[in-house]
């Protein structure tokens, strides 16, 4: 899938990301209806998970998000939405997927968030949005690390 | 490129719509809002006057839309009825905000069975996302709207057009005006959705123009005079490039006669019409320009002579289908292999191409939708109802250049699809093919180099000379030779000053 935006824009703080997260969520609810698939990639520490945080408090999640990197999967069921949050970083083999219901989640409604998509893109469906979040390799003037993301929608 | 304008279909159109909503931080409820203010200003402007309207809402951002253009007229005094398709309370999204933000105003809900009481009705039942066939509640309500005859302005899309391909998914609603928002949609600009269109209105919503340029958007042209590569002052009428156009047998002069005339119209150099010998005076009567043979003498050593002097073919005007026009379009296919002319196939041309192994040489096709049934091996209805994927297997099957005419007429070549933006239904009458045919061959072969922007001239011209022949003949009037005499002041160059 081609990138609509190959410019971007710079997330000055993890607030940035997170309010970002906040705007794909509209996205994913008005235009997509709540029923989307979405990689999220990006090297550890590139603010994936900071940006589902976003996603869900938006869509009307109030607790705290778990990262799913040991259970692979963390389901949330909000208002009149289900969200289904993957990290799919320690998956050896895709076929572990199955056992956790893989194939009915994918099949049913809802937003299906994978961080780690590339661990097992055989077995995953074409993503409606692609973040792609970059960590720049210096500092900036501020000694930040201003991460860069860019998307693509289908 | 100035006011380039892109076209897209739903899949493109919603990822312009999640971009705009993500990078530019803009709630779908605030781009609702702002759709809405547009299609009711655009209502007031084309209906001023107006005591009530009716307006009818679907279940999705579509019914958004239309509850808050409901609200928008509640609010400076309109009588407003809403009738509802779904309980107002299956709503999700944007969409509930908006019905609450018009019941807040004072609106109240019918069913869509109930009648139509407004001056002018809005349509806001079904949007980009629709899929299968229209039926039941929703298929009725499409008929009463278009039963009530009332002005209708559609939102988006009149509901029941496919955005993508322009047919209609079983019925669909007949509007006087259609208000796009962020995209213009594809399926309004082609095929059966360009009539149930009616007026074309679009806003970007504020949304930039750099991002609807997507992978899957399609221009949509207009002819400009200034894209033709400028002729050289030291130009010679061998290089402005010779057409053969290969046609006419009996009771069929006019379909050659037009053709050449038209090709140097366009600016061809020489152009040589092979035809019966009882066609040459006639045709030479009307435009001395045209050199005419004999085509009953056309072969051995006259066709050699003829094959080393011109460029292009141009076969099918007025060829026919017996065996006359067969051996015809077999003798140009011979020709134009034996020197790697280009080939420019019309009318029965077609037929006869549908009859037979590709040729190998560069090959122009202008069929119809029937013609272009024939040669993919389809139905009609196949081809238009998506015409778009038709003109992907043309050009794969036949490894052609050209355009698949009718209403949204497509180009395509290889460096993709188009849509002109041109054109009226006058052009539906004798003889405008055989026009279009010697304008593609007359630009076509001004340059090998710049063959297929020649040709896509050649087709925009060929429209925008006939829009402008039928702002003074009228649409019904409308003659071929029209066309031919109005293509003058349309090529006329900034390029063609002289001290």
């Amino acid at each position: 899938m081609q990138l609509t935006d190959p410019t971007g824009s710079y997330l000055y703080d993890e607030a940035a990301t997170i309010a970002m997260g906040e705007s794909l969520a509209h996205a994913l609810r008005g235009c997509y209806a709540g029923n989307a698939i979405v990689f999220l990639h990006g090297q550890l520490g590139a603010g994936k998970t900071t940006m589902v945080r976003g996603i869900l408090a938006e869509l009307g999640h109030s607790g705290v998000v778990k990262s799913p990197t040991y259970t692979l999967l963390e389901p949330y069921e909000l208002d009149a939405i289900n969200v289904f949050h993957f990290d799919l970083y320690r998956v050896n083999d895709p076929q572990e997927l199955e056992f956790v219901g893989f194939d009915e989640i994918i099949d049913g409604a809802g937003i299906k968030l994978f961080e780690w998509p590339e661990r097992a893109l055989s077995w995953l469906p074409e993503p409606d949005v692609q973040v792609h979040l970059e960590v720049p390799a210096e500092r900036n003037e501020v000694g930040a690390l201003q991460r860069h993301v860019t998307f693509g929608y289908r | 490129m100035p006011n380039r304008v892109l076209l897209h279909g739903a899949a493109d159109s919603r990822a312009v719509d999640a971009r705009a909503i993500v990078e530019l931080d803009t709630p779908g409820f605030e781009l609702m809002q702002r759709a809405a203010q547009f299609a009711f200003d655009r209502m007031l402007v084309h209906w001023s006057g107006i005591k009530r309207i009716t307006v009818l809402c679907g279940k999705g951002n579509n019914a958004g839309d239309a509850y808050l253009v409901a609200k928008l007229a509640k609010q400076v005094g309109l009588a407003v009825q809403v009738l509802a398709l779904v309980p107002p309370n299956t709503l999700k999204g944007d969409a509930l905000t908006a019905f609450e933000a018009a019941v807040a105003a004072g609106i109240s809900v019918d069913a869509t069975t109930a009648s139509i009481s407004g001056d002018v009705v809005i349509d806001g039942l079904l949007g980009t996302g629709i899929r299968g066939q229209v039926e039941g509640a929703l298929a009725a309500a499409i008929a009463s709207i278009n039963q009530a005859k009332r002005p209708v302005l559609s939102i988006d899309v009149p509901s029941g057009v496919m955005c993508d391909s322009g047919a209609i998914a079983g019925t669909a609603v007949n509007a006087s005006v259609t208000c796009m928002f962020i995209t213009r949609k594809v399926g309004l600009y082609t095929g059966a959705g360009v009539s149930f269109a009616g007026l074309r209105e679009y806003s970007d919503l504020g949304v930039p123009a750099s991002f609807l340029d997507t992978a899957g958007a399609l221009p949509l042209l207009r002819f400009d005079c200034e894209t033709l590569p400028p002729l050289d002052s030291n130009t010679y009428k061998h290089r402005q490039g010779h057409v053969l156009i290969m046609g006419g047998d009996h009771g069929m002069p006019g379909a050659v006669a037009m053709a050449a005339e038209a090709a140097l119209r366009v600016g061809a150099g020489m152009v040589t019409v092979a035809t019966r010998q009882e066609h040459a005076t006639p045709i030479i009567a009307r435009t001395p320009e045209v050199m005419v043979t004999d085509v009953s003498r056309f072969s051995g050593a006259d066709e050699t002579g003829l094959a080393e002097r011109v460029d292009l073919i141009a076969i099918g005007p007025g060829l026919g289908r017996s065996d006359w026009g067969e051996a015809l379009f077999e003798q140009a296919v011979g020709l134009a292999e034996r020197r790697t002319l280009p080939l420019l196939i019309d009318a029965d041309g077609l037929y006869w191409l549908s009859q037979r192994a590709v040729p190998r040489v560069p090959i122009f096709v202008t069929p119809h939708v029937a013609e272009a049934a024939r040669l993919l091996g389809v139905e009609a209805a196949d081809v238009q109802n998506d015409r778009l994927h038709a003109v992907d297997q043309l050009r794969d099957k036949f490894n052609a250049c050209g355009v698949l005419k009718g209403a949204g007429s497509v180009l395509f070549d290889t460096h993709g699809t188009a849509i002109c933006a041109h054109g009226n239904p006058g052009m539906a009458t004798a003889g405008m093919g055989d026009v279009l045919s010697g304008m593609a061959a007359g630009l076509t072969v001004q340059s090998v180099a710049d063959s297929q922007l020649l040709f896509r001239a050649a087709v925009l011209l060929h429209s925008a000379a006939a829009d402008a022949a039928a702002n003074i003949v009228g649409q019904r009037s409308l003659l071929a030779t029209d066309v031919i005499a109005h293509i003058y002041p349309l090529l006329r160059s900034t390029h063609d000053a002289t001290d």
